[in-house]
This record gives C-alpha cells, sequence and structure tokens, in this order.
C-alpha cells in the first residue's frame, strides 16, 4: 500500500492526546509562510462581510480594503524576501525567492484589475462587492499555486483559481457573450484539469505513492523509470494541463473565444496574473518532478513556443476587435516567454521573470485603454478607433505606448523584455527559438502599429462614428480617477522600465540563483 | 601676459563658430528677421572674426619672438585602453595659418558686403563664411589626426554649402554634389591612413606617430610597403582637398559658388589644407622615401596639368581655378621633396595673390554683370571683356599685380617661393625641376594671355559675342543688360583688392634665399618642421643661374602672350589656328572629365541601377511575399477557431496524444 504523506497522516489519526503536541506540530506546520495568503484571505472575508453588512452602500471603499489587502500581501511578501528561505506546512507549500517574486505579480496583477474594474462594474449594473471576492479569491489560487510544491495543494491551488476565474468569466449574467466564454471555458477547464489530474496521478502511482514533488523525483531516479512511457506520459498530461494555463498552441482554443466575452478586466487578470501563476506552476513542477526527461519536457516546451509564436502572432493580424487581437497577442506573448523555459538556463528563468513583470504592465495598460475607450464609445471594434487622437489624447498616448512596448519598440520596456530573452536563448544555442521569436515580432510590430496607426494618422473626415460621437472628457464619476490612475501608472512603467532595468534585472537573477529547487540547474548551467 | 593669451587661444576658432550660430539660429527661428538685419549680421561676424584676427596675429607675433609651443589637451573619449583627446596646438606653422586664415577671411568677408549687396542670401552667406572660418581655424589648431579629421569633414561640408550657394541654380547644385562625391573618395583614403598608423603606432598624434614608425621600421616589426601604404592612404585626403590629380576635377565646377567663396575657400584657404596636413605628417613621412616620391611626382604632374588647361579656358574663374591647381602642384612638390618650408612659403604667398586675383575677377564679374546682365556664362567669358582697364582701374592694377607676382617676376612674392621651390626641386631631382620649370613659362603665358583678354585692348561686350570656337555657346543671344559700360566697383570689393596688393608685392621679401627669415622661423627645433635638412649655403652663382632661368622662361611666356594677345582681340585664338588637336585637348581638360564620365561614373551608376533593381524585385517582392503569405496563413488559421467547445476538446486530446507520441519517439 502507497504510503500517505505526512500532513495527510496527522488527519486521520486519532485526536492529539495533549495540547503541547497541537501546539509544536502547528509550529512545525510553518503558517508564516503563508503570510501573504492568509492576508489576502482576511482581506477577502472583510470584502465580503463588509459587502453583506452594508450592501452597496459599502462598494465605495472596499476597492480600497481590497487594493490595501493586496498591497500589504506585496509589502510582506517583501519582508518574506529577507527572511531565510522557508518550508511550510511540511513541504507543501515553498516560500523561496522565484515564488515570492511570481506571487507578488500574481497580487499585483490582483490589485490592478480590481482598480480598472470599479467603473466597468457600476457601469454594467454588477455587484462590485462580488466581483472584487471572486478575483481576491482567484489570487489567492494563484499565490498559492506559485508557491505549492505538493501535489494535492497543486491541484487545489489550480481548481481554486480556474473555478474562479470561470466565475468571472460569466461575471456579466445577462450578457449572453459571457455567459459563453464562461461555459465554454468550464468545459474546457475541466478537460485540462482532468488530463493533468490523470497526469499527477499517474506520478503517484509510478512514485509508489509521493504526492511532495521532490519525493517523486527521488522515486522516479531510484527506481530508474524518469525516461519510460509511463513517465513520459504523465509529463505530457501535466504540461497539457498547464498550457491550458498559458493558453500555449494547441491549447489555445479557448482564450480569444473567453476574451473577446468575458468583462475587460478580468481578461485583463487572466492575460497576466493567471498567466504568471501558471508560469511559476511550470517551472516548479518540471524541474523539480522530471530532471531525468529534461530534454523532453524541453524539447515540448520549444515545439509550443514555436507554435504560439507562430500561431498567435499570424492570425492576430487578421483581427478586427481589439480584444480578440489582444487574445492572439497574448498568446504569441506567452511563446516568447516560453523560450525561457524551453533552454532551461538561469538566465532564461530570470528573463521570464523580467519579461513577466513589463507584460504586467505593458498589457494591464493596455486592457486599461481598451476598458476606457469601451466606456465611453461603446465597442472594442480596432475600425472605431481611427482618429481617437483628436479627441481622447491621454487615450492616444497610453495605448499607443503599451501596444508598441507589446511589439518591442525601443526604447520602450517591452523591447528590452524581448532583448534580454532572446539574448538567454541565443546564449543557450537555442538559435531556432531566437529566429522564429525574431521574426514573429517582426509579424507583431505590423498589427500592432496597424492600432496606432488607425488612432493617430487618420485624418478627421475618416473619423469613425464611435470617435465622431465620443462624449466629452470627464473624469469625476465613481471608478474613473482609479481608471485613470491605473492607466498612467501603467504607461508610466512601460515607458522607463527598460531603462531602468537594472535593478529589475538583479532582483530576477538574485531570485534564481537563491532558490533552492533551481540549483541543479544552476550547477548545469555554470559547468 | 603671454601665458594668458595662449590660454585665450581656443577663442581664435571659437568666435567665428559663435557667429555662425548666432546668426544660423537667428535664420532658422526668426528667418525673417534676422534676414532683415542684414549689415547687422555682417559687422556682427566681421567684428568677431576682427577678434580672431588680433589673437591670432598676437599668437603668431609671440611665436616669432621665440615662444615655445603650446599645446593644450582635454580627454574627449576614454573606452577600455582605447584614449581620445582633443584640444589645440600653437606652434609656428599653426600660427603662421591662422594669420593667413584669418586676414584673408577678414578680408573676403569685407569683400562680400559689397558682392553680395543685392542677394537674398545675404546674411546666411556670412553665417557659411563665419562657419567656414571656424572650421579652417580648428583644423588648424588640431593637435592630433582625428581631430584634424573632423575639421576636415567639416570645411568639406561648407565648402559643399558655399558652392551650391545658388541652389536654383542647376550647375551650382551639380558642382556642389561632385565636390561632395569627389572630396569623399580622398576622405576615405585619409580616414583609411589614419586607422592604418593608428593600428601600426596605436597613436594618433603627429610626432607620437612619426617616432613609433620610426622605432617599429627599425626593428623590422612594420614592413616599410606597408607603412608607405598608409603614408599614401593619408595622402588621398590631401589630393582630393588639394586638387591634385586624379582628384582635381571638383575645383574648376566649384568656381559656380560664389567668387568670394572661390577666394577664400577655393583658392586660399581650403585647398591649402591638404599641403598643410602634408607639412603636419612631415616628420611621418620623411621615414616613408617611397611615398615621398608619389607625392612629389603627384604634385609635379599636377602643376604641369592645370598650367595646360589654364592655357585655353575663356571663363576667366574657370582659368583661375585651373592656375590653383597648378600652383597647389607647386607646394605638393615642395612638400614631396621633404622641404615643407619652401612649401608653405609658396602657400602663404599664393594664399594672397590668388585671393587678389580671385577678387579681382569678381570685381570684373561684377562690373560685367551691369552690362551682360547676371548671367554667369556671359558675365565671366573672357572673349566678352577687353579694354576694362579703362573703366575699373583699381580691379586692373591690382589684377596685373597679382598677374606679375603668379608669373615669378621679382621681387613680386611669387617670384620668391616659386624660385625657392624649384631650386629645392633641382637638388632632389632635375626631372622634377624641368616639369616645374615648363609650368612657370606656360603659368607666365596663360596670366598674361587672362590680363589681356580682360583688361587690354577695347571692350567688346555682347556685340562682339562668345561663340567664335564653339557654335552653341551663340545660344546665349539675348541681351539685357542694364549699362552700355562695365563701372568700378564700390570701395568695399576694391578696398580688400588693394590691401591685399601688399602682401602680395611685399610678403615674398621675408623669405629671401639669401636671408630666409621664414624657413628659419619654421625650421626653428620645437616645430614641427624641424626635419628639414640643412640647405647647403647660398651660392650667388647658382641663385642667378636658378632665378635667371626661370625667369627667363616667364619672359618669354609673357612675350608670347603679347604677341598673340596683345592686338585687337578677334575672337579667334592664335593658337587654335595653329595647334588644334592641342588646343582642343587643353579647352577639353584632356578628356578626363568624360573618361571618369565613361570609366567610373557611367559603370557605377550601372551596378546601382542594377542593384535597385534586384532590391525592387527581388528583395522588395521577398518581403512583399512574406508580409502576403503571413496575411493569407493568418486568413487561414482564424477559422480553426470555429467557435465549437467540441473541436477544441478533441484539439487538446490529439495535442496529448501527438506530443506523447513525438516526445516518446525523440
Amino acid at each position: 500500500m502507497p504510503q500517505l504523506p505526512n500532513w495527510i497522516n496527522l488527519v486521520e489519526k486519532e485526536p492529539p492526546e495533549d495540547l503541547a503536541m497541537d501546539v509544536v506540530s502547528l509550529a512545525a506546520l510553518n503558517t508564516g509562510t503563508i503570510v501573504p495568503e492568509l492576508l489576502v484571505i482576511g482581506t477577502l472575508l472583510l470584502v465580503l462581510l463588509a459587502d453583506l453588512l452594508s450592501g452597496r452602500q459599502a462598494s465605495r471603499w472596499t476597492p480600497y480594503l481590497a487594493v490595501v489587502g493586496l498591497i500589504g500581501a506585496v509589502v510582506s511578501l517583501g519582508f518574506q524576501w529577507n527572511m531565510p528561505v522557508a518550508e511550510g506546512f511540511l513541504g507543501s507549500f515553498q516560500a523561496d525567492h522565484l515564488g515570492i517574486l511570481f506571487r507578488g505579480l500574481v497580487a499585483l496583477a490582483g490589485a490592478l484589475s480590481i482598480l480598472m474594474a470599479i467603473r466597468y462594474v457600476n457601469e454594467a449594473g454588477s455587484a462590485l462587492g462580488e466581483y472584487m471576492t471572486i478575483l481576491l479569491v482567484a489570487t489567492v489560487g494563484g499565490m498559492f499555486l506559485a508557491g505549492s510544491d505538493e501535489m494535492v495543494m497543486v491541484f487545489v491551488a489550480l481548481e481554486t483559481l480556474g473555478l474562479a476565474s470561470y466565475l468571472l468569466a460569466g461575471y456579466m449574467k445577462r450578457d449572453v457573450r459571457s455567459n459563453e466564454a464562461a461555459l465554454k471555458y468550464l468545459l474546457i477547464g475541466a478537460t485540462s484539469s482532468a488530463i493533468f489530474l490523470y497526469g499527477l496521478s499517474l506520478l503517484y502511482g509510478l512514485s509508489g505513492g509521493e504526492t511532495r514533488l521532490s519525493a517523486i523525483a527521488q522515486q522516479l531516479a531510484r527506481q530508474d523509470i524518469s525516461q519510460s512511457l509511463g513517465v513520459l506520459m504523465a509529463l505530457v498530461f501535466v504540461i497539457a494541463g498547464i498550457a491550458f494555463k498559458l493558453s500555449a498552441v494547441p491549447f489555445h482554443q479557448w482564450t480569444p473565444d473567453v476574451y473577446e466575452g468575458s468583462p475587460t478586466p478580468v481578461v485583463a487578470f487572466l492575460s497576466v496574473g493567471s498567466k504568471a501563476a501558471g508560469f511559476a506552476l511550470a517551472i516548479r513542477l518540471l524541474v523539480t518532478v522530471f530532471p531525468g526527461a529534461t530534454e523532453q519536457w524541453q524539447f515540448v516546451f520549444e515545439s509550443l513556443a514555436i507554435l504560439s509564436m507562430v500561431l498567435g502572432n499570424v492570425v492576430a493580424l487578421t483581427q478586427t476587435s481589439l480584444k480578440r487581437l489582444l487574445a492572439y497577442s497574448s498568446i504569441g506573448q506567452a511563446g516568447f516567454l516560453m523560450i525561457g523555459l524551453a533552454i532551461g538556463t538561469p538566465e532564461g528563468y530570470a528573463s521570464i521573470l523580467f519579461y513577466a513583470f513589463i507584460y504586467l504592465f505593458t498589457n494591464l495598460g493596455a486592457f486599461a485603454c481598451v476598458i476606457l475607450f469601451s466606456l465611453r464609445a461603446g465597442t472594442d471594434e480596432i475600425n472605431e478607433y481611427a482618429g481617437l487622437y483628436q479627441k481622447d489624447p491621454l487615450l492616444t498616448l497610453g495605448l499607443s505606448l503599451c501596444l508598441l512596448s507589446l511589439g518591442g519598440i525601443p526604447p520602450l520596456s517591452g523591447f528590452f523584455g524581448k532583448l534580454y530573452i532572446f539574448w538567454a536563448g541565443w546564449q543557450a544555442g537555442a538559435y531556432t527559438l531566437v529566429l522564429v521569436g525574431l521574426v514573429t515580432s517582426v509579424i507583431s510590430i505590423y498589427y500592432y502599429i496597424r492600432v496606432v496607426r488607425m488612432i493617430v494618422v487618420k485624418e478627421p473626415q475618416e473619423m469613425s462614428l464611435a470617435v465622431q460621437n465620443y462624449p466629452a472628457l470627464t473624469w469625476d464619476m465613481a471608478g474613473l480617477p482609479e481608471l485613470r490612475a491605473t492607466l498612467i501608472a501603467c504607461v508610466v512603467v512601460t515607458a522607463v522600465a527598460g531603462l531602468l532595468a537594472n535593478p529589475l534585472l538583479t532582483l530576477a537573477n538574485n531570485a534564481v540563483t537563491s532558490t533552492p529547487f533551481l540549483q541543479p540547474q544552476i550547477q548545469v548551467a555554470q559547468k | 601676459m603671454e601665458q594668458a593669451l595662449y590660454q585665450y587661444a581656443w577663442l581664435v576658432p571659437v568666435l567665428p563658430l559663435l557667429g555662425a550660430t548666432l546668426v544660423g539660429t537667428g535664420l532658422i527661428t526668426f528667418g525673417e528677421w534676422t534676414s532683415r538685419l542684414r549689415r547687422g549680421n555682417a559687422v556682427l561676424i566681421l567684428l568677431l572674426m576682427g577678434v580672431s584676427l588680433t589673437l591670432s596675429v598676437a599668437l603668431f607675433w609671440s611665436q616669432v619672438l621665440g615662444h615655445d609651443p603650446y599645446t593644450w589637451n582635454f580627454t574627449w573619449a576614454v573606452a577600455g585602453p582605447f584614449h581620445l583627446e582633443m584640444g589645440l596646438v600653437v606652434d609656428r606653422l599653426s600660427s603662421l595659418m591662422l594669420v593667413i586664415v584669418t586676414t584673408v577671411a577678414l578680408l573676403v568677408m569685407i569683400y562680400s558686403d559689397g558682392y553680395m549687396a543685392h542677394d537674398r542670401g545675404y546674411s546666411r552667406f556670412f553665417a557659411y563664411l563665419s562657419l567656414f572660418s571656424a572650421s579652417m581655424l580648428g583644423l588648424v589648431l588640431s593637435p592630433n589626426l582625428v581631430q584634424v579629421y573632423v575639421f576636415w569633414e567639416l570645411v568639406g561640408m561648407c565648402s559643399y554649402l558655399l558652392i551650391g550657394f545658388w541652389y536654383d541654380r542647376v550647375a551650382a547644385r551639380e558642382a556642389a554634389q561632385k565636390a561632395f562625391v569627389v572630396n569623399r573618395v580622398g576622405d576615405f583614403g585619409l580616414l583609411l591612413g589614419i586607422l592604418g598608423f593608428y593600428w601600426a603606432t596605436g597613436q594618433l598624434e603627429f610626432t607620437g606617430i612619426a617616432d613609433r614608425v620610426a622605432e617599429l621600421l627599425a626593428a623590422g616589426a612594420l614592413p616599410m610597403w606597408v607603412a608607405t601604404g598608409f603614408g599614401i592612404l593619408v595622402f588621398l585626403g590631401p589630393v582630393a582637398k588639394s586638387a591634385q590629380v586624379p582628384l582635381h576635377v571638383w575645383l574648376p565646377d566649384a568656381m559656380e559658388g560664389p567668387t568670394p567663396i572661390s577666394a577664400l575657400i577655393h583658392a586660399a584657404t581650403m585647398v591649402a589644407a591638404g599641403v598643410f596636413l602634408l607639412a603636419r605628417m612631415m616628420p611621418v613621412y620623411e621615414h616613408l622615401p617611397v611615398t615621398l616620391q608619389v607625392v612629389a611626382w603627384t604634385g609635379a604632374f599636377t602643376a604641369f596639368l592645370g598650367a595646360t588647361i589654364a592655357l585655353t579656358q575663356n571663363d576667366i574663374k574657370k582659368g583661375l581655378a585651373y592656375s590653383t591647381i597648378s600652383q597647389l602642384g607647386y607646394m605638393v612638390m615642395a612638400m614631396g621633396v621633404a622641404v615643407p618650408a619652401a612649401g608653405m612659403f609658396h602657400l602663404m604667398t599664393h594664399a594672397y595673390f590668388k585671393a587678389m586675383l580671385f577678387l579681382g575677377s569678381g570685381s570684373v564679374i561684377h562690373g560685367m554683370e551691369a552690362v551682360v546682365g547676371h548671367d554667369p556664362i556671359k558675365a565671366q567669358d573672357m572673349r566678352n571683356m577687353g579694354g576694362l582697364r579703362k573703366y575699373m582701374p583699381i580691379t586692373a592694377a591690382t589684377f596685373l599685380i597679382g598677374t606679375l607676382a603668379i608669373c615669378g617676376i621679382p621681387p613680386f612674392a611669387g617670384f620668391w617661393s616659386k624660385d625657392e621651390i624649384l631650386h629645392v626641386a633641382f637638388e632632389a631631382n632635375w626631372g622634377l625641376w624641368l616639369v616645374g620649370w615648363l609650368t612657370a613659362g606656360m603659368t607666365a603665358f596663360y596670366m598674361f594671355r587672362m590680363y589681356l583678354l580682360t583688361f587690354g585692348g577695347e571692350f567688346r561686350g555682347l556685340a562682339f559675342g562668345p561663340g567664335a570656337m564653339q557654335v552653341e555657346e551663340l545660344a546665349h543671344t539675348e541681351t539685357h543688360g542694364h549699362a552700355s559700360e562695365p563701372h568700378e566697383s564700390p570701395l568695399t570689393m576694391t578696398l580688400p583688392l588693394v590691401i591685399l596688393a601688399v602682401p602680395s608685392v611685399l610678403v615674398g621679401l621675408v623669405g629671401l634665399p639669401f636671408a630666409n627669415y621664414f624657413e628659419h622661423f619654421l625650421e626653428e627645433p620645437g616645430s614641427a618642421l624641424q626635419v628639414v635638412p640643412e640647405l647647403a649655403g647660398f651660392d650667388w652663382g647658382e641663385f642667378l643661374l636658378m632665378a635667371g632661368s626661370s625667369v627667363g622662361i616667364g619672359l618669354i611666356g609673357i612675350t608670347l602672350a603679347f604677341v598673340s594677345y596683345g592686338g585687337k582681340f578677334t575672337g579667334v585664338e592664335p593658337l587654335a589656328e595653329r595647334f588644334p588637336t592641342l588646343y582642343e585637348f587643353s579647352l577639353n581638360k584632356w578628356y578626363l572629365d568624360e573618361l571618369y564620365e565613361r570609366w567610373f561614373a557611367l559603370p557605377l551608376r550601372r551596378l546601382a541601377r542594377q542593384a535597385l533593381e534586384t532590391d525592387y524585385r527581388i528583395i522588395d517582392g521577398l518581403v512583399n511575399l512574406t508580409g502576403l503569405v503571413t496575411l493569407v496563413t493568418g486568413e487561414v488559421l482564424k477559422y480553426l477557431n470555429n467557435g465549437r467547445v467540441q473541436t477544441y476538446a478533441l484539439v487538446i486530446l490529439v495535442a496529448v496524444l501527438g506530443l506523447v507520441l513525438v516526445s516518446g519517439l525523440s
């Protein structure tokens, strides 16, 4: 009979004999590692309570409460950075530096998505409290996912994130397309989860009943079956589950439909927070569990990266809706990020972190602009943006800068993100990947600039109907100042982060070099 | 006091630059307002130039009194072991050049006030002039090759701007382009040479390179032929800038620019920059005898070629341009025989008398324009002139002084310097002397032909008309003159002529062969030219023989000119009747332009066209095809996303199975 993990044993055992034992075991759980997540959970309970007690009245201040909670989580992550690396819950949760940075990214994405959603949700007549609660749940799920080191924990975190995301996608209950998006997301998500779970169960069986990731790897190595077909199947199944989260081709097909139908702030969170958590999971799971099959998983990710870069960027060319365009663009961007994963060097992981940070602000900035435009003009069609520069300079500037940064035009930060990731790829000898990346970046510039051109170049008489009927610029409606602040913050970071890249890169490099589970990879790279 | 003087030496190039910047910025930002100031701009620029001149004279005098050379450097760029300095050096050579440049520039500026009085671009012209002066002064003060190169390009750019000053004239535009392109050829060689010397020696300063080259050659670490090659590459710069064969073709065309420019840039200063660089490089070249040979023979051949072409030119400015080419050939020849002092001496005398000649020709053109209208082809054709001595006495007198000076008639300045060159050439190689001697005869002939056609005889005007030799020139027959006779130019134009006449007569006296203060000054230890070999003691017999022969052939040339052109000019060239083939050969400038057109320009243009075709058809086609393929692929792939969840799930399953298969097999 396979041996159950210790903490399951604890639960199944008779009640503890005395209180002292209980305290000891609680201390052994090392609850301190999840303080940031606990903060978010506390916040979400408070938001829920406030919403229940005072209804809509509370929605005036609850967004700030939620944001303060998330910022608090980020700050406590900062404290955790300086503490010695600790295992929580008997090894189920790792508070290592790589995880800390990814958790920070997820929390930041959550905070920004709440700020830019206030006006949007109010406009749609939905309850803000519920929206924030679900978004906070998704954030907690993502944060746990970035740090979990045990299969059950991984799956629970994944489903927490996933289920909350499905709910968010369908949050506009009266909108048919939102319903469609939620249903599709749920069905495909369930399929992927099933495959992922199948993979986990294979691992559980092959390793003789281990659930901790490092223990599985040891068992696989001891039995010398790291290259067996069973392990390979488990590997592919696991990757399929992760690839769904990353929306890597060919597991991407839900992305455009869901992005188009879901509320835009949700899409913003999905495109950034959910993906960051996915990458954290991918790095931890693959590096820890499959060191014996490194070549195989790197090959699989190389294929996924190439497919994503090519398909994402090529199909984006033909899109007419800006949200759908950004959906395909996010598939392409995930392809660029996967280069870092496929080469498996410390520089690769560091450049993923750096790129993800920049992508967070750039993409959220772009979505903030899309939200603002759809609030004012009521559409997402690219053609309707024609001639916008004459009516809304801030929106024009913000959207242009964010799109150009996504396209990798220097000196915007997106250029430096691509630069480091391609450089890392070239150093690692992944010439095909880098060349495909370069070519598809050029393609991507075309569709990003097409939008910019539509906004900036058009003559006054070519102005679209939506822009002709553009409302006067007012910022005094509830939620709009927050949206503007988010937009400006994202654009500023997008504009300057590349030029001030050095501290960020140092941070990312330090995180990679000081993370315990990446040590074998670093040693390989040093040789 | 003296130290303070040297501390402000940097003002010499900076003041004209300041003037150019102020006026230039004004023209760019408040164009109309600044243009309307006219005289205001000119006065500002003249004032600044005057201060520069005063400073230069003070520096020069301090050098004459024996002050040590002054060097001031600052670090411009550091990259690892690479260390680049900029700065200035005031020694005897550069202080001399400062005085030459500033005096000529100031006089040309005064002259321009009259010459350009009615031009719309009056203020712009002064801004350009000032910018050019600043660049030239910076070049003169450069302590190393990189700074030389920077200012070299700057003077080249100013030359381009000024040749094309009347950019609405097609000929001016084309001439500017030609000058620029031809100079690029030489500049490229210069750059390669600088890089070559830097690669070999790690030095950029003149003496530094010279010492290292000497060491490396002695140690055998640097093959002689490589060093010679670098020397010739550097020489390519002066070949282009100082209009030596085969890159001389731009200078005659450059006469499309306003005449003051021809005087300042294309006669007195910029074209002399090549000679100046050769003098600066002399410590290096003295180790490279083959390079010196190349320099000497290039100079000799250029002198000869320029003179032969000048014999038959009908355009007064073109004639002077070929004469400049010929005289530059003399200077380069002097450099080639390693007596830079002689070359510099001729540079100085030539700067004054040639500037005067050009300004004189400008004065003539100015007077002619009153009769024949503002058409350069008519106003500059000597066959339309004649008898101008009566109408323009001051111009005629100064032009005669200049003519006598360039012909080498004692005691005018040109005699002493040209004789000095012929003397050192004879000591080095009698072949060089022979070429120079023959050239001196031709010089006397063509200069007096020019003088007699312009100022002698009766005024012909358009009544006589050009076209004696070439029928197509008759196309310009409409008359729109303003007056029936030419007039003397205003005071601002004649005053510089008179002032320039003084050095044209007297400046040669500082370099008398029996009391040569000039060479003594340049050869003083510590100066860049200390390498000049000690000339043998002065020998009256030898001097009289040499001077006698060169004056003799000069007189023969003058006599021939009087015989041919002294009487009434009938529009028929005596030379053309007697030697039609040679005449055509000279008139068509040895057919060099046609040759270059056929051998360089046409094939290059063909190559460029083919490259364009390739780019247009194949490369553009490929790019467009890629774009098309991408878009079409996008359109097709778009339909894979058909919106059905069943299909999506199926794709996932197939993908998983496929991945298992592929990764299992690989």
